[in-house]
């Protein structure tokens, strides 16, 4: 089975076959489930997010034409169901920014231990202040590594558009982000 | 464009290496000569190490058996959730999902666009309601005539029978009494032929149970052989008092002097 390629299990998935569509999760999984934490900044709603998503793909399926790959199109899906659950955590936090779980973790840890944890933290925390279209750009470009027609194809926007967003974002985070350049020094 | 705003635009692919040779050779001659792209490059450098650095593999921070269990979770929701059939507005919703991306931009255009068209219908509503009284004028206009040049011929009509009916009633004539009529009976077969024409148009049942009536006096005057002896004048002024016309015919002339208001409070009477 671990033989077949992504088109055919995807076509085993859609007549019906289970296991098929198993393989397709544990393909994908990892980057699902990277990809939802960067958006909820928690295990529990990462977690929820991404099986969400391969549910939701399992059900669109016979919607899904094959123009992109597979793994796109569940970024797609992912994306939506992560930032619509973000949105309930902005709705419930009142627009405070989400304490991530990488927050959570610095607090009573000595900051040599938590040294990797802390940077993380910090640039989870300046990302989770960008723009929502902004900070998808951010995560999906240059954290998840996919090419800009890639994201393109996600957030169904322009080329351009994922430059500028980009572009800008990364101008930001650099901003918030200056003091980290700075304690080095 | 030029070497400058080339390097410039393709500067994050250059620093994540992610350009062709060619392109990436093509920057990098322009980056030894530019200080501000070199600096640049430099600092977006310093900063992506970091954050790469820094950035979590999230699924690492997992247990083996949690990724063993994960497939299986999928499958049991998939399972659990199937027997509950979707009902069509979650499958519409679902294909939404499939197909359209969130894009806060978009959603506050329509919002905006909703907000417009709802402030313009509350508006539009507004207005409407503050018109209302003309409005209503204007639809019992459009029962009679729906052009102002019919309430004209209209006035017009009922002017020149009025003035027709006061000289007869004014005429001073004694029974028996050979009268000149002629000017009248002129008139007369004129209005005839304008009640006939003003017939054809859609008018209000009261102005037109009130021209038939004038056309029957009009039609006795216009036959009448008045050089001879006024007897059939008296009959003509009986019919004329008999049937109220003179106080009608003001009326109706009243009602068409100022159709968008007047004509209204007559229909209504």
């Amino acid at each position: 089975m671990s033989l077949w390629d992504e088109p055919e299990l995807v076509n085993l998935s859609k007549n019906g076959d289970s296991k098929a569509y198993r393989q397709l999760v544990e393909r994908n999984m990892k980057q699902a489930y990277n990809l939802a934490y960067r958006y909820v900044g928690n295990h529990d709603d990462a977690q929820d997010v991404a099986q969400d998503a391969f549910v939701r793909a399992y059900r669109s399926l016979k919607y899904f034409r094959g123009d992109a790959g597979f793994s796109t199109w569940l970024y797609r899906i992912v994306t939506n169901v992560a930032l619509n659950r973000v949105k309930q955590l902005q709705r419930i936090t009142k627009h405070e920014s989400p304490i991530t779980e990488t927050t959570e973790m610095l607090m009573g840890h000595e900051p040599t231990v938590m040294r990797g944890f802390d940077t993380s933290a910090h640039i989870e925390r300046a990302l989770h202040e960008l723009p929502t279209l902004q900070r998808a750009v951010v995560i999906l470009r240059h954290l998840n590594g996919l090419s800009t027609k890639q994201v393109s194809n996600i957030l169904r926007c322009s080329e351009g558009t994922v430059k500028t967003h980009l572009h800008r974002g990364i101008k930001k985070l650099q901003l918030k982000l200056k003091f980290l350049e700075e304690e080095q020094v | 464009m030029n070497e400058h705003a080339r390097a410039k635009a393709h500067l994050y692919e250059f620093v994540r290496n992610e350009l062709p040779e060619e392109d990436r050779q093509r920057i990098e001659r322009h980056i030894q000569s530019c200080n501000q792209c070199r600096e640049e490059a430099s600092t977006l450098s310093t900063f992506f190490q970091e954050v790469d650095k820094a950035t979590i593999d999230w699924s690492a921070q997992q247990p083996e058996e949690y990724w063993n269990t994960f497939a299986y979770s999928v499958q049991a929701r998939i399972t659990k959730e199937e027997p509950a059939q979707a009902t069509a507005i979650e499958r519409f919703l679902e294909w939404l999902d499939s197909v359209i991306t969130f894009r806060p931009r978009d959603i506050a255009i329509a919002g905006a666009c909703c907000i417009l068209l709802l402030a313009g219908l509350v508006a539009g509503k507004y207005f409407l309601q503050q018109e209302k009284p003309p409005s209503q004028q204007q639809a019992a206009r459009q029962v009679v005539s729906p052009v102002d040049s019919e309430y004209i011929r209209l006035h017009e009509y009922f002017r020149r029978s009025r003035a027709l009916l006061v000289g007869l009633a004014n005429s001073g004539l004694e029974e028996g009494e050979p009268a000149d009529m002629e000017a009248e009976q002129t008139i007369s077969k004129s209005l005839i032929h304008e009640a006939r024409q003003l017939k054809q148009q859609p008018l209000d049942s009261r102005s037109e149970r009130l021209i038939s009536d004038m056309e029957k006096i009009l039609l006795k005057l216009a036959n009448s052989e008045m050089s001879e002896n006024s007897a059939d004048l008296e009959l003509i002024r009986d019919g004329i008092e008999r049937g109220n016309l003179l106080y009608k015919v003001r009326r109706a002339e009243a009602a068409y002097n100022q159709p968008t208001v007047m004509f209204a409070n007559y229909k209504e009477e």
